[in-house]
């Protein structure tokens, strides 16, 4: 049976070099090139990998031209390792770590004391799943510079994915004695301990992991499965509720030279992405501008239409939203969150019948759009035409079932148009998963079980509605709550 | 009135060789005794049987510079034997071009039906018989499921599409008629994978179709690479729409159930599903792959609804929690500890993911992807159709997955066509502990890179072993021979079953979501579940294949029917396929 050679061997000609044997041998090649005569340069150049041939019409304008420059910076001189380097980052910002890769060979061989091109050519094999040239890189960096987390976060990973457990375990237990504590190496002794099928050291793990970040979705989401593994389901599934929306939820570890590579990103799509999380964190200012800069860069960016029309509605720039509205609309027109958003605005500046109309024009595009036949039906409710509304609360079920607002709100039209009983299941859809809101929802079903002379079942309701007003300080409701309350116990 | 096509007994005998004259079997006989003195040759196990067989049909996926989503993801093919002369044929599903709202002037759906003359010619040729056939129509094609779904004995098909999808249903006389409206199967959206199981068991088959994303020509969007190129949008950039459940009330009505049944309260981009018992009570459940969503696992509450569980199993996500891909799923048995495994491919940079089934009737998985070196050895490639078969008869299951990129980040920069990939073949070594990855030195088929997608399995030349159908994305679609019962001195030995099930006792004719456990003394009870779903848009010959390596003896047979019916049969004869029927009423216990 003939071996199959690595696939880092395989893919990058002479990448087998970049090992410490390897060096070893490029560097008596290096001797017999240079006692043959060759000038120094030259021979130098004889045994670094090849670079990258870079496809400049893959980048859009802006990147390209930034991509450009360094490579042609490069070939210029091709020996100079921050150059070599410079070029595999600006490339991996773009994701490009096949092409990344043999840039930062060539800076390692160049520059063989740079921390940051052993660290960097580790991160581009780790993605490039070539596990043992990863460790060999990363443990290479950690000689260069044993402090630097990062790297001994991401060794202990790529151990772990290349099956060496032992050793994994051993780097994660010196990173728990660091101070500040490391969730991820506790998170890490905790995938160490599942793998080895012991799972309630592993929950042990995973637990500590979680006290130290408790949004750290990926060791709620293990914790879960070791605590069902240990036979405790019920408790299981409580974790694993938990993860579910915190899923891309990790613990922040310092990585200066990652946040330089990020940080050389020009491309629209990066801005976007900052854009968005900046509204996430209720940055709007911040926000707008990476935005309006991702579609300097990338008209065609849609989204950043669509989120700028909602950010500006937020912001009372009811112009500026609609200068979005219609460069998205010349660009897209059939997109049923433009229309959808358009219409999200239009009611915040109360003009209520062209909000009706861009409703309308999102589910033209799209039927099955849920929150469209759910606004739509809350602007024609108010119009009194309930069972018109109705339908539409029902589409919007149908297309997104357990969407608690609409089952809310259909059960009211049917209480309003005096079927009480039919309301009952939908207000009862709407009570999970138990919040603030249920509270509004459970004061609906109570007070329908009064109507329907239910005494029992909606003194029930009213109490659990009146707890979870108290529970998340909704004092208005809870005072109407109590004095309903006080009403069907007297009776 | 459709002929019925059930066998009276057993069918003995491997086809071809019937046939050859005697001077060639003299031949043959001396054979073994000239090379004598030889060692064995080591011979792949595979062979590229594309040429030889006639197959020319070419996937169209009508791509345009639009990059419209359907354009990536290809179609599927099925391997059924749909004349009913005991070999198997091909159903190649074609893409087409996609036009909103109005019938393409040309370029619909060229779907083919290709008619296997091993019977009674001998060897595999394939001849083209769509035109008389009659499967023609709908939208944009995705995928195909295989089923009896009039219990007349021969099999009909379902084709899916972005688009109407439809039900063609088997005349028996190498025609058929497309039924889908007036069955009440009317659904337009983008609906991929379908499963035909009796999930009631009340003797007729369901169907369950999975549906992916709220795509359509007028609502596309554009989407980017990180580069800022233009590239295929993800999913993420569409809403997912719901699976839909059919129950069959056997009078030609297929009844919407999905809101009653429950199915109507989860939904995500659905690419893949395959139907088993995955908790071992008895009653087919429903496994559905999302495409970067949370996968359903629908367990079979007995009463006609279904609870997803999908979290709890832990067959939601891999052991990080995190969505992946979800394109292909398989449902096997592959540690032979007698309840089905999971596995699910996904894309580049995140590793398929094998569920192990823990047993026990917990219906709980745990995440072995790690462990069985899948995960790690899948890490670079994006597959869609996959499969467990036993590829060398020794009684373990292993994998074979069809791979190929769909978005350019995970393709091969720099490349004439960067979306292809390289299929694969894991071989179960250390009795399900682990897999090992084959590699294009042993199996130079595996050399060969093309953006593939649908994957089914059978028997295509009767020899005992299990061949295979690959269909590639805007490419040709093939064959693959497996060899394992001509590559070295020794065949392993090998049992195919074909069920025959009795509707009148609540059974489908194909016997489809029953169990067959073949026991052998001193080894693990092999269990296959009898099914033409799972891969990826694909459906698979039903028939059950078992590998018996060196073993020359078979204790016993035990049939777990669908109606609950437990039936045994002592010793079989190997090396053939056996034809069972289901008892009438008075036989054995039930379960």
């Amino acid at each position: 049976m003939v071996k199959r050679p690595g696939k880092a061997w395989r893919r990058s000609g002479l990448s087998r070099t970049n090992d410490r044997t390897g060096r070893v041998g490029a560097g008596l090649l290096l001797l017999a090139l240079l006692l043959a005569g060759l000038p120094a340069g030259e021979a130098v150049a004889q045994i670094l990998p090849a670079l990258p041939a870079i496809d400049g019409e893959r980048f859009e304008p802006e990147v390209r031209a930034q991509v450009e420059a360094v490579e042609r910076a490069v070939r210029q001189t091709p020996l100079d390792p921050a150059l070599n380097g410079r070029l595999g980052m600006v490339l991996q910002t773009y994701e490009q770590y096949e092409l990344a890769r043999p840039c930062y060979e060539r800076a390692r061989q160049l520059a063989p004391k740079e921390f940051r091109w052993a660290y960097l050519l580790g991160v581009a094999r780790a993605e490039l799943g070539e596990r043992k040239g990863a460790i060999t890189a990363l443990r290479e960096a950690l000689e260069l510079d044993p402090t630097s987390i990062a790297a001994q976060v991401r060794l202990a990973d790529s151990l772990f994915g290349a099956g060496q457990w032992e050793e994994s375990a051993a780097l994660n237990e010196r990173l728990t004695r660091r101070s500040p504590p490391l969730p991820q190496a506790h998170y890490g002794l905790g995938r160490v301990a599942t793998a080895r099928r012991d799972p309630a050291a592993a929950a042990g793990h995973y637990r500590r992991a979680i006290e130290l970040f408790p949004g750290y979705g990926a060791a709620l989401y293990a914790l879960g499965i070791a605590r069902r593994q240990m036979g405790e389901s019920a408790e299981a599934a409580e974790w694993l509720a938990r993860a579910e929306p915190l899923q891309r939820s990790r613990p922040p570890l310092e990585d200066p030279v990652l946040r330089e590579v990020a940080e050389l990103n020009l491309g629209g799509q990066q801005h976007l992405r900052r854009g968005i999380a900046h509204e996430a964190a209720g940055r709007l200012m911040d926000s707008i501008t990476e935005h309006e800069r991702a579609l300097a860069l990338n008209p065609g960016l849609v989204q950043a239409h669509l989120n700028l029309i909602s950010i500006y509605g937020r912001l009372g720039e009811a112009g500026k939203a609609e200068e979005h509205y219609r460069a998205a609309l010349a660009t897209q027109p059939n997109l049923p969150e433009l229309h959808y958003n358009y219409g999200v605005l239009l009611v915040s500046l109360d003009r209520i019948g062209e909000a009706k109309l861009a409703f309308q024009r999102t589910l033209e595009v799209e039927p099955t759009y849920a929150e469209a036949h759910h606004n739509y039906a809350v602007l024609i409710e108010r119009e009194g035409r309930l069972e018109e509304a109705a339908s539409h609360y029902r589409q919007a079920i149908g297309s997104r079932p357990g969407y608690r607002s609409a089952h809310f709100l259909l059960g009211r039209i049917l209480v309003n148009l005096s079927r009480p009983r039919e309301a009952i299941p939908e207000f009862e859809r709407s009570l999970e998963p138990e919040d603030a809101e249920t509270a509004t929802y459970a004061y609906a079903l109570g007070a329908t079980y009064a109507r329907l002379g239910e005494r029992g079942r909606a003194i029930e309701y009213l109490q659990r509605a009146y707890r979870l007003a108290t529970t998340h300080r909704l004092t208005p409701l809870a005072t109407r709550i109590e004095r309903d309350l006080q009403v069907l116990t007297r009776q | 009135m459709p002929i019925d096509r059930s066998d009276a007994g057993e069918m003995a005998g491997r086809g071809p060789r019937r046939g050859l004259p005697p001077l060639v079997w003299l031949l043959v006989g001396l054979l073994p005794v000239l090379s004598s003195s030889a060692s064995p040759v080591e011979r792949p196990l595979l062979r590229d049987g594309t040429e030889e067989v006639g197959l020319t049909f070419v996937h169209r996926a009508g791509e345009t510079a639009e990059l419209y989503l359907p354009e990536i993801m290809g179609a599927g093919g099925a391997l059924f034997d749909f004349d009913g002369d005991g070999d198997l044929d091909l159903f190649l599903v074609d893409g087409g071009t996609l036009r909103d709202g109005e019938r393409p002037v040309e370029g619909g759906p060229r779907h083919r039906l290709l008619r296997n003359d091993l019977i009674p010619g001998g060897k595999v040729r394939l001849t083209d018989v769509s035109g008389k056939a009659g499967l023609v129509g709908g939208g944009y094609g995705m995928g195909v499921a295989v089923g009896d779904i009039d219990n007349d004995g021969d099999l009909d098909l379902l084709v899916t599409s972005v688009g109407p999808d439809l039900l063609f249903r088997n005349n028996g006389d190498g025609t058929f008629t497309e039924v889908g409206q007036s069955a009440g199967i009317r659904d337009s959206r983008w609906t991929t994978s379908a499963s035909f199981v009796d999930y009631d068991r009340d003797g007729n088959l369901d169907l369950y179709v999975t549906a992916y994303v709220d795509f359509s020509v007028r609502t596309h969007k554009r989407c980017y690479a990180p580069t800022g190129e233009p590239d295929y949008c993800t999913p993420a950039a569409h809403r997912p729409i719901g699976d839909r459940l059919y129950r069959n009330r056997g009078d030609g009505i297929f009844e919407d159930v999905t809101r009653t049944a429950g199915i109507a309260s989860a939904i995500g981009p659905g690419l893949g599903v395959v139907s088993g018992d995955f908790n071992g009570d008895g009653w087919p459940d429903f496994y559905v792959a999302n495409d970067g969503a949370a996968n359903l696992l629908w367990i079979n509450q007995k009463d006609g609804t279904f609870l997803e569980r999908g979290l709890l199993a832990g067959v939601a996500y891999a052991m990080t929690g995190v969505p992946r891909a979800g394109m292909g799923v398989t449902a096997g048995d592959y540690d032979n500890d007698g309840d089905l495994d999971l596995l699910v491919t996904n894309l580049t940079r995140e590793g398929f993911t094998l569920f192990r089934n823990l047993g026990g009737g917990t219906g709980f998985f745990d995440d072995d992807s790690d462990g069985s070196r899948i995960g790690r050895d899948s890490f670079l490639s994006t597959g869609f159709g996959v499969g467990w078969f036993d590829v060398d008869l020794d009684g373990w299951l292993d994998l074979f997955a069809a791979n190929g990129a769909v978005t350019r980040l995970v393709a091969r920069e720099g490349e004439l066509d960067p979306f292809r990939q390289r299929n694969q073949l894991f071989r179960n070594e250390e009795r399900g502990a682990s897999f090992r990855e084959v590699s294009p030195e042993e199996e130079p088929v595996l050399t060969r890179q093309e953006i593939s997608r649908g994957l089914a399995f059978g028997d295509l030349d009767n020899d005992g072993d299990l061949d295979l159908l690959i269909t590639n994305n805007r490419g040709p679609a093939r064959v693959l021979f497996n060899q394992t019962r001509r590559s070295a001195a020794g065949d392993p030995h090998w049992l195919a079953v074909r069920l025959l099930g009795d509707p009148g006792q609540r059974t489908n004719r194909w016997g489809m979501g029953a169990r067959v456990g073949l026991e052998r003394k001193g080894l693990p009870t092999l269990w296959r579940h009898v099914h033409s779903d799972g891969s990826y848009l694909s459906a698979s010959d039903p028939r059950t294949y078992f590998g018996l390596g060196a073993s020359t003896r078979v204790d016993r047979l035990v049939i777990e029917w669908p109606n609950g019916l437990v039936q045994t049969v002592t010793n079989p004869l190997l090396d053939r396929q056996l034809t069972i029927r289901q008892p009438p009423p008075a036989a054995r216990q039930s379960k």
